[in-house]
């Protein structure tokens, strides 16, 4: 059976390669971008079985990716897990953000993210 | 521009014609300031005399390059802030050092990294090189699991990004002047965020723990940076990795800086630094381990460096060497410390383990 190919897009390189990391060493194949439009022409390349998205990037949102992402036909059905940082940890960002859900992302986890909770979420998709 | 003839490296003319070596990113963070301490006095800890301060007055360090001094004539402490932040926070540790003459402010620098790096000493060789062949002005390095991070002063940024272009490429920039466009448009989209986290115990990805390593301390003067990113090149082709490096301002016009490499290349890594470097000072510490923290969100929040500097201290832990950047922390220490390191850390700290 093939492998199941998540792509993770953040401009945090350091969250990147770990998340990475951690999900090829539970058998995912992994792609990285690290930034919005970086990460919609890795999707345009090759299409994802499923895609972390972080919110706060340059030259195009998570928000913005997202929502695109699922208004669009070719693309509605690919799961999105957005990383926040709006949750109980924080209770104060300099960030002005819409409403998150609004994207109508699958999932939302917030940073600082718990590895545990983001390998057990991404694998929920597939069981 | 300066065309350094360095053995066993390509100089930056050169570079134009040759295969770029390909990464995935760069950042650029502008309007900081950089605070030296060049002798910090360590008795009473590195946690009393500059995290703690800092932290207590919730500034947040953007990045942060440590060298002891404790065995080794030279030492130092080097962090980044905002610009709007510098004064006070050169007073701050003024107040704690008590040496005015010891610290040393620059307002006008910004950070440049580029990454993934992936340990690859031809990465890191190649970046040395090509800098002081264009003749930027490095006044720190340091490293991430995943990034260089360098500081160069504000008058040689657009210069840095060129030399950046000339040596590496980018799958989403198709040069310097593409990364400008993308990076400095009027209407990008904020992507600074200064949070405040309020964890009872603070995440972190993992941490790593890389045993077997050597610790190589070099004070350089602006050329023999070149050299040393020669001699990186010339090592990569032992296919030894190099998971730490920090640089920061030192004494006169040198930069000290301190890296590790695999104790199975000592010998390899004092013959090519001689040879490369003959007669400049330097020094080995080994066998040391180096403790990486993923992404905790330093420079995110404020009072992340001082909560692992503190935990490091209250186990006895010497901190031989320290390189917070991008979003994570990276320690070095005597290789007999780390199973305490590592305990007090697990409980300081929200971690998931795993060995490098």
């Amino acid at each position: 059976m093939a492998r199941r190919y998540v792509l993770i897009v953040d401009d945090d390189p350091d969250l990147v390669e770990t998340v990475a990391m951690m999900l090829g060493s539970k058998g995912y194949e992994v792609g990285k971008a690290y930034d919005g439009v970086e990460g919609e022409e890795s999707i345009k390349k090759r299409r994802p079985d499923l895609l972390v998205l972080d919110v706060m990037m340059p030259r195009k949102d998570g928000y913005k990716l997202c929502a695109e992402l699922k208004g669009n036909k070719a693309t509605k059905d690919i799961p999105i897990i957005l990383l926040t940082a709006v949750g109980d940890a924080v209770p104060s960002t300099t960030y002005t953000h819409a409403d998150g859900k609004a994207t109508e992302a699958d999932e939302y986890i917030p940073k600082p993210v718990d590895a545990k909770t983001l390998v057990q979420t991404v694998d929920s998709f597939f069981t | 521009m300066r065309d350094f003839a360095v053995a066993g490296i390509p100089t930056c003319r050169q570079v134009k014609d040759m295969t770029k070596i390909k990464l995935g990113g760069l950042k650029l963070w502008e309007g900081g300031a950089q605070v030296v301490v060049s002798s910090v006095r360590e008795e009473q800890g590195l946690a009393a005399n500059v995290s703690g301060p800092l932290a207590a007055e919730k500034i947040n360090i953007t990045l942060l390059s440590h060298v002891s001094g404790n065995r080794w004539p030279e030492g130092g402490t080097a962090l980044c802030v905002t610009r709007a932040l510098g004064a006070s926070c050169s007073t701050l540790l003024k107040l704690s050092q008590g040496e005015l003459e010891s610290l040393r402010l620059h307002t006008d620098v910004s950070i440049i990294s580029i990454f993934p790096h992936d340990q690859r000493l031809d990465v890191f060789g190649r970046l040395l090189v090509a800098m002081v062949d264009d003749g930027v002005e490095v006044r720190g390095l340091a490293t991430s699991p995943s990034a260089i991070a360098a500081v160069v002063s504000d008058r040689t940024v657009e210069r840095s990004i060129d030399t950046i272009f000339r040596c590496f490429e980018f799958p989403s920039y198709a040069s310097a002047a593409a990364w400008r466009a993308g990076w400095r448009r009027p209407d990008r989209p904020v992507a600074e965020i200064i949070a405040s986290y309020e964890e009872r115990l603070i995440k972190t990805y993992g941490v790593v723990e890389e045993p077997d390593l050597d610790l190589w301390l070099l004070l350089l003067s602006f050329p023999d940076i070149a050299n040393l990113g020669a001699a990186l090149g010339e090592l990569s082709r032992f296919g030894l990795r190099l998971p730490f490096l920090v640089a920061l301002p030192g004494a006169g016009e040198k930069l000290l800086c301190a890296l590790c490499v695999g104790t199975i290349a000592t010998d390899e890594v004092e013959r090519i630094l001689n040879a490369h470097l003959p007669g400049r000072m330097f020094h080995r510490w080994s066998p040391v381990a180096a403790l990486f923290l993923h992404g905790p969100h330093f420079g995110d929040r404020h009072g992340i460096a001082h909560a692992l500097i503190q935990t490091l201290e209250r186990s006895d832990t010497e901190i031989f060497a320290l390189s917070c950047a991008v979003s994570s922390m990276s320690a070095v220490i005597s290789a007999e410390d780390l199973p305490a390191a590592t305990g007090a850390i697990e409980s300081a700290f929200s971690v998931s383990k795993a060995r490098g």
